[in-house]
């Protein structure tokens, strides 16, 4: 039996946590598997990643696709309006919906975007009682557009069940307002240290812009110990995201948490060799991460992996270097996925055509939320 | 066949004049598909260059035949002759132009390799070299390129390699030129547009030609070989006009420059002996403040061709087209 003074101390530290994060005093706590979506992005096609001839995924093909289940012909629909490229295919994944977007004030080769549906974290959270530095997207720094990809910020679920985001991005942010309190500077480096914190907030065009959470502030605080300052000693490009990843998934410990690498799009300059190399960097990333869930009581037996590209590239034989993406080709919607975790069927492979709406539907059902406005369904034959 | 006609012989009908032509247009096209054999096109485009700047100061030349040469020079001369020129003015023409371009095409390709390698490898300590390496070819091929027709206009009338770098010469007939000339340098930057468009055409083939997606490599072939015919037609046909229209600038300036020469910067040259007493001596020479509008405006306009080059690289990117374009070194349709 209760006592009053427990019941009391137990309905305000409810209320006052309802308040705080703004979700339903109802919402249960999260219990089932937790969940690792990797955008294998900026683009790529078929043959360089899963074709087991052309793959400059070893590790993918020989380690992962064994533990899980392979759907070689994913594919973007072939709509009107619709872009093969990085942030919108990020969203037809975030929101499982084609077009869930808006313009949210593009500049000349700067486009940036918000979505209008509600995103996968939105659903989490509003459906269970989860912590906003549980729900994490981890984001590269040539990508800044999509930095903003943590709520709808039009109806639906809104700010109160926002992801947090870790990138180069967020951490500037937060080492600058560290610099400026520090206050250890001369005149002239405190008025450069201002001007760039209000450059890195002005980039943030939404009408409302969070702070980052006390947990994310405490694992930048160990971020910036390790690394320090300049930014010359962390890792660089795709494998900062790994490196993230591999931290929060240690501190932070995110139930649902999305990936965007994005290095293979390097081949827009011409370089092919730019492309399979950063197929490759990605490909020992995974490594680094499966390795790090499986060597984690909390991840290991009870996270499944969803594996995704963005978009699909050009095969354009016309063209000497033919993996562009943006002209709506039919291989640039030509996709893949490859779910692997607890729970998972092993070494299927799905024969079938399925679209790329279907991963939102699906995590949603792994996770055990109701995602009402996606249009995709959840994948069937999964499971044990 | 030759297209060859000497000023004592009669002149052609106009229907065999068309038929030369037409003659003319396939087999300068058909050269031009391949770097190898557009250098014949470059030999042969400077040898009427020549004659268009000879005609304009009054005199006669041959016409540059593609593959006979002159009668009454013995039989080997007059089987081989034509081809033997065109072979000797091409390769001449080729390396003048690429001495003259290489100092900013092999900048923008080193700097185009070396700046996103470094960028994918996100070497910020050195994220200054690519963009200043490349802005300096930028820098440098705006100067090149003003001089570069007239230069190229003055090695065809000397016909003597490397006298493109007659550069006291070459700056003398370009304070000569009036205001034609930054007219025939927006007009060669407009006229590369459809050259840049052909590079668009490739990106977006399949919504162009449906169905294009599922070609065998056969298919594939023949709609690459049909889209090089046409583009080595434009490049051929656009050069003719573009190199006549120069050569014609080069020979007026020139007379006018030759008419003033006080120091004989001129002397020995083709234009001297080709120049009456009279010529130019009308003319004003322009004050110095509009010699240098004309010189800022010449260069602003070939900036819109430096534009063309990055974007066409940024949509359908070639390595090798960092250092060729038509009409600034082989007239390739690459």
């Amino acid at each position: 039996m209760i006592d009053r003074r427990k019941f009391n101390l137990s309905l305000g530290a409810g209320l006052a946590s309802s308040l705080m994060a703004g979700q339903s005093a109802v919402a249960a706590s999260y219990r089932g598997p937790n969940v690792v979506l990797i955008r294998f992005g900026g683009g790529v096609r078929r043959v360089e990643t899963i074709d087991p001839m052309g793959s400059y995924a070893p590790y993918m093909m020989n380690e992962l696709v064994p533990r899980g289940v392979l759907i070689p012909d994913m594919r973007i629909a072939q709509l009107d309006d619709i872009n093969t490229s990085h942030a919108e295919g990020t969203l037809n994944l975030l929101t499982g919906r084609y077009l869930a977007y808006r313009d949210a004030g593009s500049g000349i080769l700067d486009d940036r975007l918000e979505p209008t549906e509600p995103t996968l974290f939105e659903y989490l959270r509003s459906t269970f009682d989860l912590p906003s530095h549980e729900a994490l997207l981890i984001n590269g720094e040539d990508r800044p557009q999509e930095e903003f990809f943590t709520y709808t910020p039009n109806g639906h679920f809104g700010i109160d069940f926002r992801s947090e985001m870790l990138s180069l991005h967020r951490f500037k942010i937060y080492k600058l307002a560290e610099i400026i309190a520090e206050g250890r500077l001369d005149e002239k480096g405190m008025k450069a240290a201002e001007a760039q914190y209000a450059e890195l907030l002005a980039a943030d065009k939404r009408a409302i812009q969070p702070d980052q959470s006390r947990p994310l502030r405490d694992f930048w605080a160990k971020w910036r110990g390790y690394y320090g300052d300049d930014g010359f000693k962390n890792p660089r490009g795709d494998r900062l995201l790994t490196a993230l990843a591999v931290a929060a998934m240690a501190e932070l410990r995110p139930r649902l948490m999305m990936v965007n690498y994005q290095d293979p799009d390097y081949v827009h300059w011409g370089n092919a060799s730019h492309y399979t190399r950063a197929i490759s960097v990605i490909d020992e990333g995974l490594a680094r991460i499966v390795a790090a869930a499986d060597a984690d009581e909390f991840y290991r037996n009870n996270t499944v992996f969803v594996i995704v590209p963005d978009c699909g590239r050009d095969a354009n034989d016309l063209m000497s270097v033919p993996y562009q993406h943006h002209f709506n080709t039919r291989s640039a919607h030509e996709i893949w996925a490859l779910i692997f975790g607890a729970g998972i069927t092993r070494g299927r492979v799905m024969d079938r055509p399925v679209d790329q709406t279907a991963i939102a539907a699906t995590i949603a059902q792994i996770m055990g939320f109701d995602a009402d406005r996606t249009e995709g369904e959840a994948l069937s034959g999964l499971s044990l | 066949m030759s297209m060859t006609a000497t000023p004592d012989m009669p002149r052609p009908s106009l229907i065999l004049r068309w038929l030369a032509g037409l003659w003319s247009l396939a087999l300068g096209s058909f050269l031009c598909i391949s770097p190898i054999t557009s250098v014949l096109v470059l030999g042969w485009l400077q040898g009427r260059a020549r004659a268009h700047a000879f005609e304009v100061a009054g005199a006669a030349d041959l016409r540059p035949g593609w593959v006979l040469g002159a009668r009454g020079r013995g039989w080997i001369v007059r089987l081989l002759g034509g081809l033997a020129t065109n072979i000797r003015r091409g390769t001449a023409a080729l390396c003048s132009l690429f001495l003259m371009t290489v100092p900013f095409t092999g900048l923008w390709l080193t700097s185009w390799w070396a700046g996103w390698e470094n960028s994918f490898n996100k070497g910020y300590e050195q994220s200054f070299v690519g963009p200043l390496v490349g802005l300096s070819g930028v820098a440098i091929c705006l100067v090149v390129l003003a001089f570069l027709p007239l230069a190229l206009a003055h090695q065809a009338s000397e016909d003597r390699a490397f006298s493109a770098f007659e550069l006291r010469r070459v700056r003398n007939v370009l304070t000569h030129t009036g205001w034609g000339y930054p007219v025939f340098v927006a007009t060669m930057v407009l006229a590369a547009l459809p050259l840049f468009a052909g590079r668009g055409l490739m990106v977006f083939i399949e919504q162009i030609v449906p169905g294009s997606a599922m070609f065998s490599m056969d298919e594939k072939a023949e709609l690459m070989g049909q889209i090089a015919a046409l583009k080595a037609i434009y490049v051929f046909l656009s050069l003719v006009l573009l190199r006549r229209w120069a050569a014609g600038i080069y020979a007026r300036a020139a007379l006018r420059a030759v008419a003033q020469d006080r120091t004989d910067l001129w002397a020995g040259s083709a234009m001297q002996e080709l120049a009456h007493p009279n010529d130019g001596s009308t003319l004003k020479p322009s004050v110095a403040l509009v010699r240098w509008v004309r010189f800022t405006l010449v260069l602003a306009l070939w900036f819109g061709l430096v534009a063309q080059i990055y974007v066409g690289q940024f949509l359908n990117h070639d390595w090798v087209l960092w250092i060729s374009h038509p009409y600034f070194l082989l007239p390739w349709a690459g």
